[in-house]
């Protein structure tokens, strides 16, 4: 009984100072992104997740893409950014559908130079992000 | 305002297919505290709705008819719910005095005051944008946007290769749960829909104070509560978008109703409950059909150690499997008709020959999970207290309910290591993407345990 209530005192001290302090550590951010939540709309908060650009060249993607083409994407970049677009764009843009020689590609920090043959720029979000149409279509 | 509304209903419509579900399960004499019941109702719910959602998409019902259906359930239910408290007025008068003559010790209103601000705190982290974790958009946020376009379980989708990314062998609870709530906001909007987290977080919160107050008091149950949202892993994947919480909230529901039961087996209600969530376990996650089996393993193990009467025992085994298949065998006809593959565990891995080329694995899968556990940073003292409280405890271990939690978490690691032994995946890269995860799903039973055995011993029986 007595070894029992010791045990629960030095396991509930320990536990709870050291939890605290792990949620005290975050209370700053934690305000900061109520804070930040407060002042987006959805648009805004949904741009603020994805970081950088991402989200801007999605929609810019889905407003000048008809919704029954398909889509294909081009990433230069580390392996992990490329999947992370795939996926991002497969995500936002559903139900437009992949292929592999896809009407559309939404092409990511890639020069002009190196547009995969057959296809050309139909509209240019900045200077290296690009959507290209197939020639011909 | 209006979408406010809408968010609103598509809470209660489950609630209430909740309640209606309880009121099944023999609970006459009321066995469980009211807000243990909304809590039970809500996630028994969800659990009911995303069931018929399936289920009726294949008779061609579509979720805008299911809908305009359960809101119809739902005004009645609400009506009825009015007329018959307005015949009880005096029982719930007496109930309405009996909380107000409560007074709550200093104590227990700072460590209620404490949980209030620490969920308030969480809030902004998830709740307040919209599902960025990977598994939360990639896997169950996309497949939600699919069914909730076709308004229905699109077959097509279910064997497109180029959509095998969202894991198309998980079983479709939280994808649908997603749907449900886009279908009664009639729009797609994955931050709203976080508001499905925010209240497995609560009702699974309160779900675990009466559970543990079912066997000590208050205080102590209150303190263990607290304790709990004092895991930062475990508030960060409570609300960011990954089934693992349903799962988590489910196992843990199935398991110590279970016990419950065990300790007073005349409260059939705690058994049902057990149950459903056993099979809801398996309708959240492919891992959930290993929480079915232990859970089974151990209902017989209890009926057959502890009860005479072998009749009632099969009976019971027979219900209890019966309820746990009703609720997955459509999800396992369905993947087995469409033959979509479990990249894990199939035929061609399960050999004797990979297990023993494997074997170099060992050592790895054990540093892992120990370097994984000493995260005091993600874990609080959790997995580092356990086994000294184990240790310390041990004469209460064998003579306690906290020993069937802790061989049941046993067996659980003991299925994942075998996962590991024979996953084709790049076992380290495999280790660090699921660990996390797997000890998560373990994190109320270890804390509940250790509740248990830290417990005074005189109130170690279940409350009435």
């Amino acid at each position: 009984m007595f070894k029992g209530r010791v045990l629960l005192i030095i396991f509930s001290i320990i536990w709870f100072f050291w939890g605290a302090y792990l949620v005290v550590k975050d209370i700053p951010q934690s305000l900061e992104r109520g804070k930040l939540s407060l002042a987006l709309n959805l648009e805004g908060r949904r741009d603020y997740v994805l970081g950088g650009d991402l989200y801007s060249f999605i929609k810019f993607a889905e407003k000048n893409i008809p919704e029954d083409k398909t889509i294909n994407v081009i990433f230069r970049g580390d392996e992990f950014g490329a999947q992370l677009f795939y996926y991002r764009v497969y995500y936002y843009l559903y139900p437009r559908q992949f292929a592999k020689n896809a009407d559309y590609f939404l092409s990511y920090n890639l020069s002009l130079a190196e547009i995969p043959a057959g296809y050309k720029p139909v509209a240019e979000f900045d200077a290296h992000k690009y959507l290209l149409i197939k020639e011909g279509s | 305002m209006g979408i406010f509304f809408r968010l609103l209903i598509s809470l209660l419509c489950p609630i209430a297919l909740g309640y209606f579900m309880l009121a099944r399960v023999k609970d006459e004499n009321k066995y469980f505290y009211h807000l243990e019941r909304f809590s039970l109702a809500f996630i028994l719910g969800i659990g009911g709705l995303t069931w018929l959602m399936f289920t009726l998409s294949f008779l061609g019902i579509d979720f805008d008819f299911l809908y305009f259906f359960l809101v119809l359930i739902t005004i009645t239910a609400a009506v009825y719910v009015i007329l018959a408290a307005r015949n009880r007025l005096a029982d719930f008068q007496d109930y309405l005095l009996s909380v107000r003559a409560y007074r709550p010790s200093l104590f227990q209103v700072v460590v209620f005051s404490a949980i209030v601000l620490i969920c308030l705190l969480v809030l902004p982290h998830w709740y307040m944008f919209p599902l960025a974790a990977w598994d939360g958009w990639a896997i169950y946020g996309f497949k939600s946007k699919a069914l909730y376009l076709a308004k229905s379980v699109p077959l097509d989708f279910f064997i497109d290769p180029t959509k095998a990314f969202a894991h198309l062998d998980y079983p479709l609870l939280f994808p649908l749960v997603e749907a449900w709530v886009y279908t009664v906001l009639d729009s797609w909007n994955d931050q709203l829909v976080n508001i499905v987290f925010l209240f497995y977080f609560l009702s699974f919160l309160i779900i675990f104070y009466f559970n543990l107050r079912s066997f000590t008091n208050r205080s102590f149950a209150l303190l263990f509560t607290f304790f709990l949202t004092l895991i930062p892993k475990f508030t960060d994947f409570m609300l960011c978008g990954y089934s693992d919480l349903a799962l988590l909230v489910y196992y843990f529901v199935s398991l110590i109703y279970l016990l419950r039961w065990s300790l007073q087996p005349e409260r059939i209600s705690f058994l049902c409950v057990s149950a459903i969530c056993s099979g809801l376990a398996a309708w959240t996650k492919n891992e959930g059909l290993a929480f079915c089996l232990i859970n089974f393993t151990i209902l017989v193990f209890l009926l057959f150690i502890r009860h005479k009467r072998a009749s009632t025992n099969w009976r019971l085994v027979v219900c209890y499997f019966g309820l746990v298949m009703i609720i997955i065998l459509h999800w396992m006809i369905f993947k087995a008709r469409l033959r979509i593959p479990n990249d894990l565990i199939n035929s061609q891995n399960i050999s004797l020959n990979i297990l023993r080329e494997n074997l170099y694995r060992v050592p790895i899968i054990f540093s892992y999970f120990k370097r994984f556990m000493i995260i005091l940073s993600d874990w609080n003292i959790l997995w580092v207290s356990l086994p000294l409280i184990i240790l310390l405890r041990i004469k209460r271990v064998f003579s306690h309910p906290a020993l069937l939690i802790l061989l049941s978490m046993l067996a659980y690691f003991t299925i994942w290591f075998f996962i590991y032994m024979i996953t084709p995946r790049q076992i380290n890269w495999h280790l660090v993407n699921s660990l996390e995860r797997l000890l998560l799903q373990m994190v109320p039973l270890a804390l509940f345990s250790i509740a248990l055995l830290l417990s005074p011993p005189k109130e170690n029986k279940p409350c009435a």
